[in-house]
């Protein structure tokens, strides 16, 4: 059970800043999910937590006491990887035993715990097959339980479903999840995808580009994005971005675009901005007076619920509906939408960080 | 000679074109038409004799109307295999010039006719009678002598103004001319060697053959001589003990040798400007006589199946005379053996030649009978025994005349190869049976049918490949059952592998039994092959790391000792490891060590050796090591470096087990290599000290070519080698088999 602390952690490959300096403050039995885009840097942040990769600069504590300057074996920290890394001269008992034998504990202690962890991810039958003849599900069991026997302080997890298919992913999602709560340790989960990171995480940081863009729970990160890189990575389909301009109207403002025409009670900034409409906030509507409107391309119907592809002015936006709304709609139809006032994401158009009403003079 | 079939086209039409000119001529000229003879002479001069020579042939063809001798120039290293393979079977030449001492052997086995009584005892007399002394055999003059050589004292005139006359005064003044720490010696001759050492044998008064011709080396006079120049060597030390390859002529013409002692040949490596002298070799103090040095001499001589015995001699005759000398001393620089053309202005004021020609008064003739190619491996060791400390002269030559009575051993007596017929046709009836009996199955005819194209396309690489490689093995492997003397081979069983395996000849201990040089052999590929593997291991995990700068510069450093010819690199470590004249001997000096005589002792011969091989295989381990660690994920160290294992950890749990399945091959290849890695052994220790360090496939070899001919012996060690490769390989099969669960 610990804390893992990054204070200004930074990393250079040569001449090449990957990282700048990221700031990280988390809590004990926290599950933390690291997400972000292919190559923004998230392996790298746990592997200087692992302490496989030397920071560059900033200081890495576990439990309040710095490990910076610790050996990977110092940490007490358990990894599990990508590729699952399993030994493969080792069976599968071997390979759990492994650290547990590497740090003396007696031998009854050893086998007693291989075959508890074997026990509780349903490993008991495969303890003496070699890793070659193990499925991917499997192996990634193996994995994680190699990581669980030593009982570390932090789990560090590296894409660990990536590999596998939907199915099985979603499968040992659901398994992870339970893992969690049982066991209640620190864990940091890197993944590029966003949904894993919806599923599992008490907490999400946001990385890209080697900066952290957003620190929060699920429903901060969902409801309230911090830019619109967050807003658009976070969410299912994507969140639909509008160009807009805004002026001022009264003692709201006015905002406009082709296809737009909105009058907001609040003032806001005016100038160009951007729009982002989740596409479970866009509400059909059949009141001329509803303010969106936009034409239908393609519906695709998904079981229940059906994605509306179609055009504002000469943006393409998805709305999701029910299947039974969705229907409808023809091709090339005209479509008006209704938003409700908290379903609107207004951001900067040049920095992408969130706009806010100005605040209201009593 | 070419077939005219292989001739290309357009030669075989100009030599028509040829012949039906010649038919003109012959018409036109019928005086011409006795046919001529045409005889064959092969030599192996060059440069200036060559051209002596050839004009000489070329004036003879000129003025003789019915004799037409073709020269063929045969090497010199290749010139007595080639001789002996030729003559049996009728295509060698009717004559041939070659250095004299081999004539005994080609008397006994049928390949030179004496030619005594051929010509007149009054033409003779032209000649040195110390040059046709050394061509009788038998009591029979076997060739006719045309130029000889032995050795006198070279002397550097600036460090030596007049050459001494005695030995004493040759020691007074070498002494004061030599600078150990300077790598300065008063005398330098190669002491080691038997050639050289007969010079002060014979001074001594000393013999090689009893009175019944058996070889006999420890007699007191032949001891008498081996501790005077054991004292010139170790107590006066105006010689240096090893004096190996082209070292004389370094020294000489540095002017670090104040004087030498060496042949004619030596004339032509001195370099051009060194003011130097040649003298007779000094009056040894002791016996009052001077030393007698062996003298070899190039005769002409008649091939036993020359089916033109007259005109050959004629042709031994004209090439001999003393105009054919003269041209052969001025022209040819060589020291010929017509006293007449020593008498001749050109030659007579030559003082160099005139104490070559003063010392040939005081010379032996080389022995050209057979058994004295039983007295040159143990007199030479004696010889390196005595000088490098490890034993008396009277001991050493004891031990050397033990030795050529074990060497001299008749051949073990014919088999009957009756029983062996039996046995092989048994098997191969045996081995055709099963053959038979696999090709009836019908699934095997059906394979053979469907797959016939394939068996087609395959079949003449096949047969080339069983007849490159079965060949020579079948070859080898019949030798093995054979005993061979003086050129002919006797069937003997199984009696060579009896010897070896029995060790009948020797005790189990000594160096020539085949089990003590099979415990070197194993002791040095377990050795060898694990320092190979930690070295190489260790440099690849060095040079794997991210650290290391410039590893890609010491992985191509680290390749290099591979890439030189393996037996390059062992010369230049022979040279690192010599006594004298050695670099680590000057480094331990450096560091205030003591000077090893690395040869002397089995140990340290052995790591001599043993270092030479490292250099030479840590190279290939460390290559394959490379390459399978790119093989290894790196989150499997990764995995474990977090899993709490220390970097040690890390190798002996992780890395190693996996690099196992290609190191496994790697180290067996490097075993069977290391067994019989024949150019470490045989260029860097020689097997010194005493044959101790030598390894199978060495020692296999010495049987061969340095120890009277035992080819049958060799074969059944060669055999014997391959089955304990074949057992090992057989033995190691399961470990190099993949999927071991
Ligand atoms: N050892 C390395 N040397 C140089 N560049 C590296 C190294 N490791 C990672 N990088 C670079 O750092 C960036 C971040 O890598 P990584 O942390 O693995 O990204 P992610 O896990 O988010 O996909 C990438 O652009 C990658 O190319
Ligand atoms: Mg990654």
């Amino acid at each position: 059970m610990a804390s893992v602390t990054l204070r200004g952690v930074g990393k250079d490959f040569g001449a090449t800043t990957i990282l700048p300096s990221i700031d990280l403050e988390i809590a004990d039995g926290t599950f933390l999910v690291l997400v972000g885009p292919s190559g923004c840097g998230k392996s790298t942040v746990l592997r200087i937590v692992a302490g496989l990769e030397a920071a560059t600069r900033g200081d890495v504590a576990i439990d309040g006491e710095s490990v910076t300057d610790k050996k990977p074996r110092d940490r007490d920290v358990a990894m599990v990887f990508q590729s699952y890394a399993l030994y493969p001269h080792m069976t599968v008992r071997e390979n759990l035993a492994f650290a547990l034998r590497l740090r003396k504990d007696p031998q009854a202690a050893i086998d007693a715990r291989v075959a508890e962890v074997g026990e509780m991810l349903g490993l008991g039958a495969l303890l003496e097959r070699f890793p070659r003849q193990l499925s991917g599900g499997q192996r990634q069991r193996v994995a994680m339980g190699r990581a669980i026997v030593r009982r570390p302080r932090v789990f560090l997890f590296d894409e660990p479903l990536s590999t596998l298919d939907a199915a099985l992913r979603g499968k040992l999602r659901v398994e992870l999840k339970r893992l969690h709560q049982q066991l209640k340790s620190t864990m940091i989960y890197v993944t590029h995808d966003q949904i894993e990171a919806m599923t599992l995480a008490d907490q999400i940081v946001v990385l890209n580009g080697g900066v952290i863009q957003q620190h929060g729970t699920p429903d901060e990160l969902y409801r309230r994005p911090a830019n619109r890189f967050v807003a658009g990575f976070i969410g299912s389909p994507p969140m639909n971005f509008l160009d807009v301009e805004i002026a001022k109207d009264g003692d709201g403002s006015a905002m406009r675009a082709p296809g737009l025409e909105l009058r907001l009670p609040e003032r806001w900034p005016e100038g160009p901005a951007v729009l982002g409409l989740r596409p479970n906030d866009l509400v059909p509507s059949d009141d001329a007076a509803a303010p969106l409107s936009g034409e239908v391309d393609v519906v695709e119907p998904i079981g229940w619920e059906a994605h509306l592809h179609g055009r504002i002015g000469e943006t393409p936006v998805c709305a999701q509906l029910t299947a039974d709304v969705a229907r409808r709609y023809e091709p090339a139809s005209t479509i008006r939408f209704d938003i409700a006032p908290r379903a609107l994401h207004l951001f900067d158009r040049d920095s992408g960080a969130r706009l806010s009403a100005e605040a209201q003079d009593a | 000679m070419l077939d005219d079939e292989r001739r290309p086209a357009s030669v075989r039409t100009s030599r028509r074109f040829a012949f039906a000119l010649a038919l003109l001529v012959v018409g036109g000229f019928p005086s011409l038409v006795t046919a001529r003879t045409t005889l064959t002479l092969w030599h192996s001069y060059q440069g200036d004799e060559r051209k002596a020579l050839e004009t000489s042939v070329a004036r003879l063809n000129e003025r003789s109307t019915t004799i037409r001798v073709n020269s063929l120039w045969v090497p010199y290293s290749a010139f007595i295999r080639r001789l002996n393979q030729a003559i049996p079977r009728g295509h060698g030449p009717d004559l041939f010039i070659f250095a004299h001492e081999h004539i005994g052997n080609w008397v006994e086995s049928g390949r030179l006719q004496p030619i005594e009584g051929a010509v007149p005892t009054s033409e003779l007399d032209r000649f040195f009678p110390e040059t046709l002394a050394a061509l009788r055999y038998d009591d029979k003059l076997c060739g006719l002598p045309l130029a000889f050589k032995n050795l006198v004292l070279f002397y550097n005139r600036k460090l030596v103004p007049t050459p001494p006359k005695s030995f004493d005064e040759l020691i007074r003044i070498a002494k004061r001319l030599t600078r150990h720490e300077e790598h300065r010696y008063g005398l330098v001759f190669k002491s080691t060697d038997f050639y050289v050492h007969a010079a002060f044998l014979f001074g001594f008064g000393g013999t090689l053959f009893d009175e019944r011709g058996r070889p006999r080396l420890d007699t007191p006079e032949n001891v008498r001589s081996l501790e005077f120049v054991r004292d010139l060597v170790r107590r006066e030390q105006i010689v240096p003990r090893n004096v190996a390859g082209d070292l004389i002529t370094k020294l000489f013409n540095a002017g670090l040798a104040a004087m030498v002692i060496n042949g004619p040949w030596f004339l032509g490596e001195i370099k051009a400007g060194l003011d130097f002298g040649v003298a007779p070799l000094p009056v040894l103090s002791q016996s009052g006589r001077p030393p007698r040095p062996f003298v070899t001499v190039d005769g002409i001589f008649l091939s036993a199946k020359s089916n033109h015995r007259a005109a050959a001699i004629e042709v031994m005759r004209a090439l001999t005379s003393d105009d054919a000398a003269f041209l052969r001393a001025t022209l040819g620089k060589q020291l010929v053996a017509n006293r007449a053309v020593h008498r001749r202005p050109e030659v007579r004021d030559d003082p160099k030649a005139r104490v070559f020609r003063q010392q040939l008064r005081d010379t032996v003739p080389m022995p050209n009978v057979p058994a004295m190619r039983f007295v040159w491996e143990p007199a030479n060791r004696a010889l390196r025994k005595v000088m490098r400390g490890a034993a008396e002269p009277r001991a050493a030559l004891t031990e050397a005349q033990k030795r050529i009575r074990m060497l001299m051993q008749p051949p073990p007596p014919p088999a009957n190869p009756v029983p062996y017929a039996i046995v092989l046709g048994l098997l191969l009836l045996g081995a055709v049976a099963l053959w038979i009996r696999r090709l009836a199955q019908p699934q095997m005819r059906r394979a053979m049918r469907e797959n016939r194209a394939a068996y087609a396309f395959a079949a003449p690489a096949t047969i080339t490949l069983l007849g490159l490689l079965i060949t020579p093995f079948v070859m080898g492997a019949v030798v093995a059952f054979f005993a061979y003397r003086n050129g002919a081979f006797t069937f003997v069983g199984a009696r060579n592998f009896v010897d070896v395996l029995l060790s009948r000849e020797v005790g189990l201990t000594d160096p020539l039994s085949f089990y003590y040089t099979f415990a070197v052999t194993v002791l040095w590929t377990a050795l060898n092959v694990a320092a190979h593997l930690v070295i190489g291991v260790a440099l690849a995990m060095a040079l794997r790391d991210k650290w290391v700068k410039l590893r890609a510069f010491y992985r191509v450093l680290f390749i290099l000792p591979w890439a030189v010819p393996n037996y390059i690199t062992a010369l230049v470590w022979r040279g690192i490891f010599d006594e004298e004249f050695g670099s680590m001997n000057a480094l331990l000096q450096a560091l205030g060590a003591e000077p090893v005589n690395w040869f002397s002792h089995f140990w340290t011969s052995f790591a001599a050796n043993m270092v030479t091989n490292m250099w030479l295989g840590f190279p290939f381990m460390m290559v394959v090591t490379l390459g399978a660690l790119q093989a290894i994920p790196s989150d499997l160290e990764e995995a474990a470096a977090v899993d709490g294992a220390s970097a040690a950890q890390r190798f002996r749990h992780v890395v190693l087990p996996l690099l196992a399945p290609a190191l496994i091959p790697a180290v067996i290849m490097g075993t069977v290599w290391t067994f019989n890695m024949f150019n470490v052994i045989y260029l860097v220790s020689g097997g010194e000290p005493d044959g101790s360090t030598e390894i199978l496939i060495s020692e296999a070899y010495k049987w061969a070519f340095d120890r009277y001919e035992r080819y049958g012996y060799a074969s059944a060690y060669a055999l014997l080698i391959f089955f304990i490769l074949l057992g090992y390989s057989r033995l190691t099969r399961r470990l190099r088999e993949p999927g071991r669960t």
